[in-house]
């Protein structure tokens, strides 16, 4: 997960041992710089023979390994770790504004004085990027302390996709927020798995008495793990308008052609859902297996534009 | 990078830190292991040059400002430090709060660069005595800003003031355009990524939302080639390229007890015809909206405007004569 650069650990190591004099037990190091044991032996003892010009004795930088900890006992004049850079300043003041301005995130005054010691930090004043609106749901603070309320709860909620509204009993785990809309995502307990409920499509919500336990998912499988193999394959084509259908549903396959479409393969719930799905995409996804959807969603636009024929 | 490497830079940065008085190339390749080479042989010369060029851009890449300079007894040879103050980190303290915030910032992003990014800040602070990851609450919101893969090329752009290349989709272009653009700024307005700049074939300001770039941004011509106008405000170009897409009124007929997904979205339903309900509602993009309209089939007829008509009618013609086309 951590891309790291081997020359930034090492430089970060010796300053991390001397803020922390007391010693720190090899494996903690590794969580903490995201290596195995391994890699930090090794790192320590590359380290060990780097120093101060003259490279005698006295100048190399001198670290003590004993059983339980690691403690550095001649630094070589790296007492501080290296300034952060500006794209790194940048990609964590970013993120930090994101949050921000992200309903339900708690402590705001936290987020606003941590952005300011960033700066200070950074060495040159990083770019400047604003962030406003991030989600234009007034209604996100609601369900943020729904979750931070540890209850479930009872919705009504409107399936886009299949065009009804329903009432379930889910769990709350989070909220998600992506391109301006924000999504509970919690345990249906009516589907049997975890869903994600875009929040201006919920209708209704009563916080019930009982506790929310999407844990309940370790106790059982998810029912989707293993019937996912069943459900019906769909293949398709996407343009320049639908490929970020590939980024936001879970392809098993993706694949660019020749003519700069993209291939994607992905299970669907069912036929109706794919029918409706593919509709949705405007004509910028062709169906390439199975035959059923694809003259489904044929046999549909034809009806349809049988209604505009008077007209046309 | 090999071990050797690794090892000799490390051993660079300790010996320019090491005296405040700016050291000759040969100075260094004498005193640092892993430089040394017979300076009269003019090929082990030049493979030492470059070397300690790749060297020297390497530690900028991370961050480590080299200054070079003249030392008084070294006769008009450039030569480099590396000054503490501006090396070091300087004393930073978070409270709990704070730190936690922290954290949950640096797992924000999905794009692998910005990822790494945050992952690197994070490694620097911790190496200042700060444990950040202790803090971590579990947030119980997680953001993702959209369509980040375009961000970190833009951040670097503007940073160096150099101009970039992309394929672009604008909301009235069939096909993917190619742009030229001196970014000025970037902005995220509800949940989207927006950079402003000057367009360079077409010189004159505009705002591109980053969703619609396709392809990769690439970086192109000299470095400080312009300079950002004072007062930039990417936020108000962004919600002003939106504006410009006016509201407008959309008239549908609706089947009975069917396409609920329009009749949520309508702030007038009825009268019922033969045709079905009548169903009024507003709409910013006739694109998106006809796709949106079309996916209900045969459940939905839109009656007004006729450039929406026109757009499902497409829609639906692409989606039913396949064939035909392709």
């Amino acid at each position: 997960m951590m891309v790291t650069n081997r020359l930034a650990r090492l430089l970060n190591l010796v300053p991390y041992l001397v803020s922390r004099p007391e010693g720190v037990p090899m494996s903690e190091i590794a969580a903490d710089f995201g290596v195995d044991v391994e890699q930090v032996q090794a790192d320590l003892t590359m380290l060990w023979m780097c120093g101060l010009p003259g490279y005698g004795p006295g100048d190399l930088i001198d670290i003590a390994f004993d059983a339980d900890a690691v403690r550095v006992l001649f630094a070589a004049g790296m007492d501080r770790p290296v300034r952060l850079a500006a794209h790194e300043a940048l990609a964590l003041s970013v993120a930090l504004r994101v949050l921000a301005d992200t309903p339900g995130v708690g402590d705001r005054a936290a987020i606003a004085s941590a952005l300011d010691k960033l700066a200070a930090a950074a060495g040159e004043a990083p770019a400047d990027v604003t962030v406003r609106d991030t989600v234009t749901d007034p209604t996100a603070e609601k369900y943020a302390a729904l979750v931070a309320s540890g209850h479930a709860a009872r919705i009504t909620y409107y399936s886009a996709h299949r065009d009804t509204t329903s009432e379930r009993v889910v769990d709350p785990i989070e909220i998600v927020v992506a391109e301006g809309h924000a999504y509970l995502r919690a345990w249906c307990r009516t589907a049997g798995e975890i869903r994600q409920f875009r929040i201006d499509r919920i209708d209704a919500c009563t916080e019930l008495d009982e506790p929310s336990e999407p844990l309940r998912l370790t106790n059982q499988p998810a029912p989707t793990a293993f019937l996912a193999s069943e459900l019906p394959r769909i293949e398709l084509l996407l343009g320049a308008g639908a490929k970020g259908v590939s980024d936001s549903y879970p392809c098993e396959e993706v694949a660019g052609e020749p003519d700069g479409r993209r291939r994607v393969v992905m299970r669907v719930r069912d036929l109706d859902w794919a029918r409706r799905f593919v509709l949705g995409l405007g004509g910028e996804a062709e169906v390439v297996a199975p035959a059923e959807l694809r003259d489904a969603v044929r046999q549909t636009a034809a009806f349809a534009l049988a209604r505009y024929a008077p007209a046309a | 990078m090999s071990n050797d490497r690794t090892e000799r830079l490390v051993n660079l940065v300790l010996c320019l830190l090491s005296s405040r008085r700016f050291q000759t190339a040969g100075r260094i390749a004498r005193t640092v292991p892993g430089y040394e080479h017979d300076s009269e042989d003019k090929k082990a010369h030049e493979a030492f040059q470059r070397k300690f060029e790749r060297d020297k851009a390497e530690l900028r890449r991370i961050g480590i400002p080299l200054q070079s300079g003249n030392d008084f007894l070294a006769d008009g040879e450039p030569g480099y430090r590396i000054a503490r103050s501006d090396f070091e980190l300087p004393q930073i303290e978070f409270t709990d709060a704070e730190a936690a915030a922290v954290a949950a910032a640096a797992r924000l992003w999905q794009q692998p660069e910005l990822q790494s990014g945050s992952a690197e800040a994070l490694l620097k602070l911790r190496a200042a005595g700060i444990d950040v990851e202790s803090h971590a609450a579990t947030a119980t919101v997680k953001s993702l800003p959209g369509a980040e893969a375009a961000l970190s090329p833009f951040f670097e752009a503007i940073a160096v003031r150099r101009a970039v290349v992309f394929d672009y989709l604008g909301s009235r272009d069939g096909s993917a355009q190619q742009r030229r653009i001196q970014p000025w700024g970037c902005a995220a307005w509800r949940g989207r990524w927006y950079v402003a700049g000057l367009d360079l074939d077409r010189d004159a300001q505009r705002c591109f939302r980053l969703s619609r770039i396709s392809g990769k941004v690439r970086l192109t011509g000299p470095e400080g080639a312009y300079a950002i106008p004072e007062d930039v405000d990417v936020l108000a170009f962004a919600s002003e390229s939106e504006s410009r897409l006016m509201p407008v009124r959309a008239t549908v007929m609706v089947r009975p007890k069917r396409a609920w997904g329009v009749r949520r979205r309508a702030d007038q339903i009825g009268p019922r015809t033969a045709e079905g309900d009548q169903v009024c509602f507003s709409y910013t993009e006739t694109a998106p909206t006809a796709a949106w309209l079309a996916s209900f089939g045969p459940d939905v007829l839109v009656v007004d405007p006729p450039e929406l008509v026109k757009e499902t009618v497409a829609c639906l013609q692409a989606l039913a004569a396949e064939e035909g086309d392709e």
